[in-house]
């Protein structure tokens, strides 16, 4: 394709509007990556944004990272807490979103609606306590796992997906005598790899960020993810809701909060590793993946 | 124009899923259900799990009708000596401040849905018009990098631009001759704050989803677009819009039902007693009410309204998609 | 659990019977059943506490389980620990945990009015074998701890403190100006207007009205910062409804007005850019942002002239300025599906055994091992160095998992120990120097009217919903007045609003209870 005088014009403005909310998008991290190399005096010194370090160091990685075994630990535990359970979430969650985007099964509009019923209506923190405690699960791996297993918006996005596909690919596989395992596997896994891949960085990120259900279920610190570790260390003693809260103010008594620039190295250690992920999903993205995978 | 449009499957409309009765219709139930029982097969695990881990819970609402204290006993919710009728709702309702709350988590939720509904479509679509690949992508990247800030961090980056003591924005304010001004205790400029801060911080993440649907679109149809002579905005009126529009609805009626949820941490962080009229929505009520005491009816009770509210809500808009032509929830 | 269990006891094995069986006598009080494990060995009790410690998930495993062995060792206790997590989670899980019937929990802090129904009293156990901790506290704490009727229902954790609130000057601006520290309402205004004719962007800060009230609010009322009992009535009535509270928001929305305090002062700014900024001439909020954060940024940057100076007390039109914190209940208990109730006080005993002259004990429940993780270098001038318990990191150390003891008491004291420093000088902690200078210095500030009554708020709630909206209604209009959105001229109009709000209800339900202790 050629393109005319106007279409460059328009990319050339795109690009500069797209490079200015880039800006926006990046310079609080920026400031946040700095801060995480600077030392205690340069942060007492410096104003409140801190663009660029003046004198770099990494003490803070080093404390972070250096010593001990507790953030590798549980390093490890958030790794195989999003690896598994996003594999078992999309295992269960795109077979399901199959069946509810077949639009001649029987009792589809009361399963849909089953589902749907629990998005809005749940029975709060206890009486999943109590259900996680009965199937023995507190303090085991499994009670961050079982209980997020399907999410029911993401089911239905990724069914509205499916049920953008045609329906003549269907039927043309079964022509050619594909059974229905076959018409899952051949025909709308490859079809539906772009939702796939977004609904899978949800649950991944989900996963990676969640630290309450931790925090509630499991005992052993050796258990817990990295969230948790690291993530609650940022919130002491902020007296995190304000003035309201008494005692959060009560119990800084004598503790003090760590350094700013070791705070802005947990951030950055917690967010790097799922900003990784991204790259590889991206190139679920590419236009015409739908036409290029039936061609193939 | 409007062809292109037209020939997305995503278009069609839906008919309604079959119904039967009568013993014929049962007979002709049972024979679609054998030929799809691989389909029920491959759906019984997942539906076995909603009704242990969603449903079985759930039994918890009733919580909402009584004076529970997990104290007495964490699994004794069936105890009718506890039984308070509507009480807690009752609570709620009476409160002064019920109308005030109401109207400020609808109007947050509201603004959030106007402004940050239509920025991450408009996002993608440019995203989606980028020709060199490596800016593409890192644009796309580096766009949802603020959502992974924890609110507390977010929050502390917001303060830290709109502080009078060295704030960024008012050194530029001083800068050009003004006054310095504590931002985030003004009344009038609370929710536009908090509105801006939410669509900075997600656009970029709720782009994906629409990426995503940009990626399922023939090429073709750009191609016989540009022969039509449709310029760019004219292909992404006409073809790129309508091609995701079943995503674009589904997502929106998600959000219409999370109308009542306006944002309980990110408020909490940043208000004060200054903004509380136009700043104190449902849940920050519920978190104050709960500082003393356990109020864990109070907040089933608060928890119950909002979802019946929700429910109505998502109803309404799944009628106005289906009447539009669009696939809907069911 | 078993595992762990068999671990210990082989490991107890190993270390020689006469020291086994000396710790193991020690660890059953006479007449108290023994568990008996296989082979007629007793099994020392396990006891489970719920902390929270900055560490969330926890320290050095290594370093944690051999403070642990080595509590056992000095008392026979076998101490398990709860991490609570962080923030609005920890409430969850402490109540989840005090509630689960799987789970066991033996002791945890909140106010005991809450748990009255599900914790022993601990008058007989205290008697039993508590001698330190009983010794540790003053008549006043002890009887925050009981209800009206006299039963003790936990050992403290926090209640009257004089260290919270003091104004904090800066000290070279004063000198600049050629003033003494002030000491009365009109001095400290002067003091803050000299700063200001030689820093023009000097300012007054607080940290939201209640910490204001705390500081200033004497200077203006009868009571200060506290509930009265109004003549008219003999009722109870919040702060808000003093006869000299119209005066008081006249003056500080004239502070406002003026420019002297600082834009969101009632705002929850971040404090710490602030005392960057160099711009708080008078602090008046919570003591810690000064004697903990700002001796951190001085420190940091090295500076010299650069500092903030505290008035012990100062004195306004009406008296006192300043309110002392009467905290409140909020106690240790020991839970009653405890099975070892006697254990839980035998360790916590045993942590206030040397009483405020000798904390090596709340030192190594705090720190860790003596001689491994920190070791006295004076113990007599309570000179310490710190090992492993000095490190920043969560990671090298063992993180407090077994303190029981935080607040009132042993920690307390221990704020009188100075660390030496790797480089040979002695390092005593402006904020440990601070707390434990005043912590029970009562004369700068007036006391509450009703200091002593540790009321059941979650009672009151209950019976009075609508207190949150009155809390919020008078938080709001207060600050409207103060920034002269509102003017005082309306002040009977939101008084008025303000029995439209039930606070006649309130009023009956608070002066009810606290009749209990004041017949």
């Amino acid at each position: 394709m050629k393109y005319s005088r106007g279409e460059r014009v328009f990319d050339w403005i795109n690009i500069f509007v797209l490079a200015v909310l880039t800006l926006l998008f990046l310079l609080p991290f920026l400031s946040v990556v700095s801060t995480s190399l600077i030392s205690g005096k340069e942060y007492a010194l410096r104003g409140l944004f801190i663009l660029y370090p003046k004198e770099p160091v990494i003490t803070s990685y080093h404390l972070l990272l250096g010593q001990g075994s507790l953030v590798w630990t549980s390093l490890g535990v958030s790794l195989a807490r999003v690896t598994i359970g996003t594999g078992l979430n999309l295992f269960l969650t795109f077979p399901l979103a199959y069946v509810l985007s077949k639009r001649t099964l029987y009792g589809r509009v009361p399963i849909t609606m089953f589902i749907f019923f629990t998005m809005l209506f749940s029975g709060g923190l206890i009486p999943n306590f109590v259900l996680v405690e009965k199937l023995n699960l507190l303090n085991s791996f499994w009670s961050m796992i079982l209980p997020p297993l399907i999410n029911p918006w993401w089911l239905l996005i990724m069914r509205n997906f499916m049920l953008a596909i045609p329906d003549e690919l269907e039927e043309a596989a079964i022509m050619d005598g594909a059974n229905p395992l076959t018409v899952l596997l051949r025909v709308y896994l490859p079809l539906s790899m772009p939702v796939i891949a977004t609904v899978g960085l949800w649950y991944a990120v989900m996963h990676w960020n969640s630290w309450f259900d931790a925090a509630i279920y499991l005992n052993t610190p050796s258990k817990f993810p990295m969230q948790l570790v690291l993530r609650g260390i940022l919130e002491f003693g902020t007296g995190q809701y304000g003035d309201a809260s008494g005692l959060a103010e009560m119990t800084e008594l004598i503790d003090p909060p760590p350094a700013e620039s070791l705070k802005a190295a947990m951030i950055v250690v917690t967010t790097m590793p799922i900003l990784l992920i991204y790259p590889f999903i991206q190139r679920y993205f590419v236009k015409g993946i739908m036409l290029g995978s039936i061609k193939g | 124009m409007q062809q292109f449009g037209g020939e997305h499957p995503g278009l069609s409309v839906t008919p309604a899923s079959p119904t039967y009765s009568g013993r014929k219709g049962w007979r002709e139930a049972w024979r679609q259900i054998k030929r799809d029982r691989f389909l029920y097969a491959l759906a019984a695990i997942p539906l076995l799990y909603f009704v242990v881990f969603r449903y079985l819970p759930m039994v918890g609402v009733i919580i909402a009708f009584q004076d529970y204290d997990p104290f007495l006993g964490i699994t004794d919710i069936f105890r009718f000596d506890r039984w308070v009728g509507l009480k807690h709702f009752r609570n709620f309702f009476d409160s002064i401040f019920f109308w005030n709350i109401m109207r400020n988590t609808v109007l947050i939720s509201l603004y959030k849905l106007i402004f940050g509904f239509p920025v991450p479509i408009i996002l993608a679509l440019l995203i989606n018009e980028v020709r060199v690949t490596l800016f593409q992508r890192t644009v796309q990247t580096i766009s949802y990098l603020p959502h992974f800030f924890s609110m507390v961090v977010a929050a502390g980056i917001v303060r830290a631009m709109l502080t009078p003591q060295g704030g960024l924005l008012n050194q530029v304010v001083v800068a050009l001759g003004g006054q310095p001004k504590a931002y985030l205790t003004d009344p009038d400029l609370f929710r536009s704050i908090i509105v801006t801060m939410d669509v900075w911080q997600h656009a970029g993440w709720n782009s994906i989803i629409f990426l995503a649907a940009m990626a399922t679109i023939n090429p073709e149809m750009y191609e016989a677009a540009a022969m039509d002579g449709a310029n760019r905005f004219q292909r992404m009126w006409h073809v790129t819009l309508p091609s995701i529009s079943f995503a674009i609805v589904i997502i929106l009626i998600f959000r219409i039902g999370g109308m009542l949820d306006a944002g309980f941490e990110q408020i909490i962080l940043l208000y004060s007693p200054s903004v509380f009229s136009v700043s104190d929505i449902i849940d920050t009520y519920v978190y104050r009410a709960g500082l003393i005491g356990r109020q864990y009816s109070f907040g089933a009770a608060v928890g119950l309204f909002k979802s019946v509210l929700a429910l109505a809500l998502m109803y309404m808009a799944n009628k106005v998609s289906q009447k539009l032509g669009q696939e809907g929830l069911w | 659990m078993t595992t762990a269990m068999l671990n210990r006891r082989q490991l107890l094995q190993g270390m020689g019977l006469a020291a086994t069986g000396a710790a193991l006598a020690a660890c059953v009080p006479a007449g108290a059943p023994a568990d008996m494990a296989d082979g007629g060995e007793m099994e020392p009790p396990d006891i489970w506490v719920a902390t929270s410690t900055p560490c969330p998930g926890g320290g050095n495993p290594e370093r944690t389980a051999a403070v642990r062995d080595h509590l056992l060792e000095l008392t026979g206790v076998r101490v398990n620990a709860y991490l609570l997590p962080p923030g609005a989670a920890r409430t969850e899980k402490l109540n989840l945990l005090i509630a689960s019937g799987t789970e066991p929990l033996d002791v945890f802090e909140g106010a005991w009015p809450d748990f009255k129904g599900i914790v022993n009293p601990l008058d007989d156990l205290l008697d039993a074998g508590g001698q330190n901790i009983l010794a540790g506290h003053s008549d006043l704490d002890w009887k925050m701890m009981k209800d009206f009727e006299g039963t003790t229902w936990g050992y403290p954790r926090l209640g009257l403190m004089g260290h919270t609130h003091f104004p904090f000057f800066r000290s070279d601006w004063l000198a600049e100006a050629g003033l003494d520290v002030p000491d009365t309402w009109d001095g400290m205004e002067e003091a803050y207007l000299a700063m200001r004719g030689n820093h023009p962007e000097a300012v007054i800060t607080t940290m939201g009205r209640r910490h204001l009230m705390y500081n200033t609010l004497g200077a203006y009322t009868d009571h200060g910062y506290s509930r009265w009992i109004d003549p008219a009535d003999n009722m109870l009535k919040p702060p808000e409804l003093q006869e000299g509270y119209p005066d008081w928001l006249a003056k500080m929305n004239q502070w406002w007005a003026d420019g002297w305090l600082q834009q969101e002062s009632f705002a929850n700014p971040d404090y710490r850019s602030m005392l960057k900024t160099l711009t708080i001439g008078l602090w008046l909020g919570w003591y810690s942002r000064i004697t903990g954060w700002w001796s951190d940024i001085r420190r940091d940057a090295g500076y010299v002239d650069e500092d903030y100076i505290l008035s012990l007390k100062i004195v306004g039109p009406s008296g006192i300025a300043k309110t002392n914190n009467a905290g409140s209940n909020t106690a240790y208990m020991i839970a009653r599906k405890s099975e070892h109730p006697d254990a839980v006080i035998k360790y916590v005993n045993w942590i206030y055994s040397g009483g405020p002259d000798d904390v090596t004990n709340y030192l190594i429940a705090s720190w860790g091992i003596q001689g491994e993780d920190w070791e006295w270098v004076d113990k007599e001038a309570k000179i310490a160095r710190q090992f492993s318990a000095g490190s920043p990191v969560c990671e090298e150390k063992y993180s407090r998992d077994y303190q029981i003891t935080l607040g009132l008491g042993p920690e307390t004291w221990a704020t009188a120990v100075k660390i030496e420093q790797p480089d040979g000088s002695i390092f005593w902690n402006r904020h440990w120097q601070h707390i434990n200078t005043y912590w029970n210095q009562y004369d700068g500030g007036r006391m509450p009217v009703d200091f002593d009554v540790p009321y059941d708020r979650t009672a009151i709630r209950d019976a009075f919903p609508g207190e949150v909206d009155l809390e919020r209604f008078i938080d709001e209009e207060s600050i409207k007045f103060i920034s002269g959105d509102r003017p005082l001229s309306e002040w009977s109009s939101f008084v008025d609003d303000l029995s439209g709000a039930g606070l006649d209800r309130w009023s009956e339900l608070y002066t009810e209870q606290f009749r209990l202790y004041h017949p």
